[in-house]
């Protein structure tokens, strides 16, 4: 049964579609509404899902489509852009709060990567996809998501450092 | 699991290449989530715990599905509209039953008016005999 399959197969990668959402979008509310959609879309292609021979790299690709769609129609709402840049600086003290805490630290230099590092990151060293399932999902060849990769971890690195050696915790 | 320290900043440079395997990934994780790592490393530490952290977290949201539709649903439709047609056909008779309730009681009380008057008409027959028997009687005077 098609329905058995998506409780049994699909909603169980619902945690891992949010995850990644929330890193492409970096906002929480438009990872939940991405999550949701996407678990629709494969509601609806439940029938078909049978042949699909890696379902989680499947989501993943389109989690990954649907965020892409996400932020590119964000770039028209400008309005929307600056009511939620003004929300971020009404909440300076709390972010203030939260850079201290040495793990948070670690997302605020993930967020500042560039949109495909934070993606490749977030799939190989959180979901732990294996290189070639992340040249299926992001569509890149295996140099650029080791280059990507590598980039990405270096620049976490040497930010982490940085703070280390100013002492700002 | 003891590590020696040359091993893990091997595994680490491999790391930042983006060379290292799944297998010597899950190598760091361990080592770093065990608490028990060299103070040298404690940047790479954060990293890691981070990792660790972030891979528990779950969808806050609830997954909310169009409602399946199967034979069921369309037994439901056709079950309701059997109770509902069920139902008016039944109001109806109980309707038509209650006029023809009305009728036999205007019946009878007609019928019980009209029995009264023919039951004093007869009363009042009774009576013209009487009238009858005297103009027999006022003919044969007359002759």
């Amino acid at each position: 049964m098609a329905s058995e399959f998506y409780s049994t197969e699909i909603l169980p990668l619902q945690d891992k579609i949010f995850r990644f959402s929330r890193r492409l979008l970096s906002s929480e509310t438009a990872a939940k509404d991405a999550t949701q959609d996407v678990l629709l879309k494969l509601w609806k292609l439940r029938d078909q899902l049978n042949e699909v021979k890696n379902i989680e790299a499947y989501a993943m690709t389109m989690t990954k489509n649907k965020c892409y769609d996400v932020i590119k129609s964000k770039h028209h709402k400008t309005l929307e852009l600056v009511h939620s840049n003004y929300t971020n600086e009404s909440s300076s003290l709390s972010s203030q709060i939260e850079a201290r805490d040495e793990v948070s630290l670690v997302a605020k230099f993930i967020e500042a990567l560039p949109e495909q590092q934070r993606a490749v990151i977030q799939l190989r060293d959180i979901e732990q996809f294996s290189n070639k399932e992340i040249e299926d999902i992001l569509g890149m060849n295996s140099t650029s998501v080791r280059v990507a990769l590598s980039r990405a971890r270096k620049k976490i690195m040497s930010e982490l450092k940085k703070t280390a050696d100013y002492g700002i915790r | 699991m003891e590590y020696d320290n040359k091993y893990i900043r091997h595994l680490l440079q491999l790391y930042e290449e983006g060379e290292s395997s799944l297998e010597q990934e899950k190598e760091l994780k361990a080592y770093f989530s065990s608490g028990h790592y060299d103070e040298a490393f404690k940047e790479y530490a954060l990293l890691f715990q981070f990792f660790e952290a972030e891979s528990g977290t779950q969808h806050p949201g609830e997954v909310v599905l169009p409602k399946q539709k199967s034979r069921f649903s369309w037994m439901n439709i056709a079950a309701s509209i059997c109770i509902i047609i069920g139902a008016l056909w039944f109001y109806q008779y109980q309707v038509e039953q209650e006029k023809l309730a009305e009728a036999r009681v205007a019946f009878e009380k007609t019928q019980n008016a009209l029995n009264l008057i023919s039951l004093n008409m007869n009363k009042g027959l009774e009576k013209l005999e009487y009238v009858e028997v005297f103009s027999e009687k006022k003919n044969e005077i007359l002759k």
